[in-house]
């Protein structure tokens, strides 16, 4: 740990953060003691199924987590600042410049009453000492960088007026406005088409060589991860049970969920005649499992596993893998 | 015996829009002069993106759209001219499982009084027996011991279940087709996995076939036997699933298995990668001669000017392209 807390690449770190939500039935631990490290220029990605908490780390990570939410514990720290201990004030000045976010449904983060290239001015507005001439033709760069192949037209349009690949370009346009250092992409292609999907993907690749910066990428998408990022951190249930480079992880999977995972993901590039399963479903997020939250549907469960939850191993080499397997 | 179950010809569908005072009104060209055909006992897939009508011809084939042109022949009879019982019995031969289990169930009644409501409206089994036959057909679906789930709400189960609950639906009255549209792209991946064993286990079981609706080339790899690709209402190449993956002919087919993700990261960075450019055109008014030129990387003028017909390049692998088959189309097929 030490070594990384010097590490001049590092850019966020994030350790033993706990996001809970005070929900009529009862408390939904949703982080529960995440650490994760992105580094400057890197491309990390978040895997996990719905429910697993992914998104609301990033949420906690730009602090834009719901109301209902309570920050129990940890830190973030952004190029050595500590987030959860800015005021609003301040946490906005960084949000744009430093750190931005591209969500997953467009539409829904988009106002649908107001023209889209204003919604991007704003943001250029808000963060640097520019008129509004400056600005407008700042977000024309910006959406000529995003691939937009109008960008006057589409300056002029509303959202309702453009496509979801569009749109997402807006989006994308807006978040890296203000040049930050670390983007946050959560499903930034899950509502679009596969072919739409590619230009999305390969333009967040083109556009972190351009600008350099970091990607964290908060993903369902196994496939998607293996061609687009450098390492991978693998969610369950509101904790990280595994974190590998992205090579070593699928050709050598080390938590049963992972294996499972990945040994269910279809796959173009072969047949399966029966596919591998993780049998069960994820737990009720109220009422999580004792021990390993994920024993309920381990095919190697043991004794241990349904009473302890297990420690964060060091396998070295930067990987780590929760489970009392490698105990 | 391997008689084509489905067949269908030339099917075509388009919806009006209203144009407006002094404006013409204006066509969508959801299904555009398609035809293909399925054998019993065999999955069949209609693969393409949003707004392609691979929706609207499963529609069309559940009798909840009527054709504007065209024939489907279910079992050598017509589709469009069934009445009175034989059209009965089409509705009970012929099902559907939708996309999304949460607003394919009514959400005010139990999984019992969703599953009963078929077997009553087809008489389908004696009224002491029903009970018995929906507690089978749960447990058939993996939702076992049955019994417990009965008087549940969908709202208290899961995504997994509620698929679960509306295969068996589709099943209760002894289907010989069932339409799938996109059946699993709501699930979550572990689950995924379930959900399409099943589909595979109860096909063998009952001696199924399937139609699926999809836009995701690895459920259709591991699970289908022949493909259509549709691009704005037509169908662009057809062929066996092996052929399509493996030469795939027509440049859109390329394109679409190159932007599906791989998951394998060697794999997945050697591979070439075609991008298109643009997007889908408006189905209002579709481009002329092939509907593809507009992001084709091979496009040339007669593609603009002339509609290419779907030739058969190999035995069973037909395509609509002029150049398909030509080394330089080809090429991108690695």
């Amino acid at each position: 740990m030490n070594a990384n807390a010097e590490n001049r690449n590092g850019l966020l770190r994030v350790s033993d953060l706990r996001t809970y939500l005070d929900v009529p039935s009862g408390v939904i631990k949703a982080v529960d003691g995440v650490s994760l490290e992105v580094n400057r220029k890197e491309a990390v990605a978040l895997v996990g199924e719905s429910g697993s908490g992914k998104s609301m780390t990033a949420l906690t990570i730009i602090r834009l987590q719901p109301v209902v939410a309570r920050i129990l514990s940890g830190e973030i720290l952004l190029n050595d600042v500590d987030l959860l201990t800015l005021d609003t004030a301040s946490m906005c000045d960084l949000r744009g410049t430093e750190i931005a976010m591209v969500f997953q449904d467009p539409m829904t983060y988009l106002n649908p009453v107001m023209r889209a290239g204003a919604q991007v001015a704003e943001v250029v507005l808000e963060h640097q000492e520019v008129s509004k001439g400056e600005a407008r033709s700042q977000v024309l760069d910006a959406f000529e960088r995003v691939g937009i192949p109008s960008p006057q037209r589409v300056y002029d349009s509303y959202p309702h007026q453009l496509s979801g690949g569009m749109r997402q370009r807006v989006l994308i346009a807006m978040a890296i406005s203000c040049r930050p250092s670390l983007l946050i992409a959560d499903e930034p292609t899950t509502a679009l088409d596969v072919t739409i999907q590619a230009q999305i993907m390969d333009l967040l690749a083109h556009l972190r060589e351009e600008l350099q910066n970091a990607l964290f990428l908060i993903t369902h998408d196994i496939g998607l991860v293996a061609e687009h990022c450098d390492r991978i951190y693998i969610m369950y249930a509101g904790q990280i049970v595994e974190h590998a480079d992205t090579f070593t992880l699928f050709a050598e999977p080390k938590h049963p969920y992972t294996e499972g995972l990945l040994r269910s993901t279809l796959s173009p590039d072969k047949r399966v005649e029966v596919f591998e399963t993780i049998e069960g479903q994820v737990p009720n997020p109220t009422d999580m499992p004792s021990g390993c939250r994920f024993h309920p549907r381990c095919p190697h469960v043991k004794d241990v596993c349904r009473e302890e939850s297990p420690p964060s191993l060091d396998l070295g080499e930067g990987r780590m893998v929760a489970c009392w397997l490698y105990e | 015996m391997n008689h084509s179950l489905l067949q269908v010809r030339r099917l075509t569908k388009h919806f009006p829009v209203d144009g407006g005072w002094l404006r013409p009104p204006r066509h969508v060209h959801a299904v555009d002069d398609i035809s293909f055909s399925l054998k019993a006992g065999e999955s069949f897939a209609l693969v393409g993106e949003s707004g392609c009508g691979k929706t609207t011809t499963a529609r069309l084939l559940a009798k909840l759209e009527k054709p504007d042109a065209g024939s489907m022949l279910f079992d050598e009879q017509e589709v469009a001219e069934l009445s009175g019982p034989a059209l009965k019995q089409y509705n009970r031969d012929v099902q559907m499982i939708f996309q999304d289990p949460f607003e394919s169930l009514n959400p005010r009644r139990t999984v019992r009084a969703i599953l009963r409501q078929p077997l009553l409206n087809h008489d389908a089994a004696e009224k002491g027996e029903i009970d018995e036959t929906v507690v089978g057909l749960l447990n058939q679906v993996g939702m076992e011991p049955g019994e417990i789930f009965m008087d549940r709400y969908p709202h208290q189960l899961s995504g997994g279940q509620r698929q679960r609950i509306g295969i068996a639906r589709a099943l209760t009255l002894k289907p010989r087709l069932v339409i799938a549209d996109e059946p699993v792209s709501s699930l979550d991946i572990s689950i995924r996995a379930q959900i399409l064993n099943l589909l595979k286990a109860l096909q063998a079981q009952h001696d199924l076939s399937y139609l699926f609706i999809t836009h995701d080339l690895g459920v259709v790899r591991s699970v289908c036997d022949r493909v259509g690709v549709m691009y704005l209402g037509e169908i662009v190449e057809l062929a066996a699933v092996e052929s399509l993956f493996t030469t795939p002919l027509h440049p859109y087919t390329q394109a679409l298995l190159s932007a599906t993700p791989v998951a394998d990261p060697v794999k997945a960075r050697k591979r070439r990668r075609i991008i298109l450019e643009g997007e889908v055109p408006s189905a209002l008014d579709p481009p002329t001669g092939c509907r593809f030129h507009t992001r084709c990387p091979y496009s040339e003028k007669r593609c603009v000017e002339e509609k290419p017909a779907l030739r058969e390049l190999h035995p069973g692998h037909t395509v609509a392209c002029h150049f398909a088959g030509d080394v330089g189309v080809d090429a991108a097929a690695d």
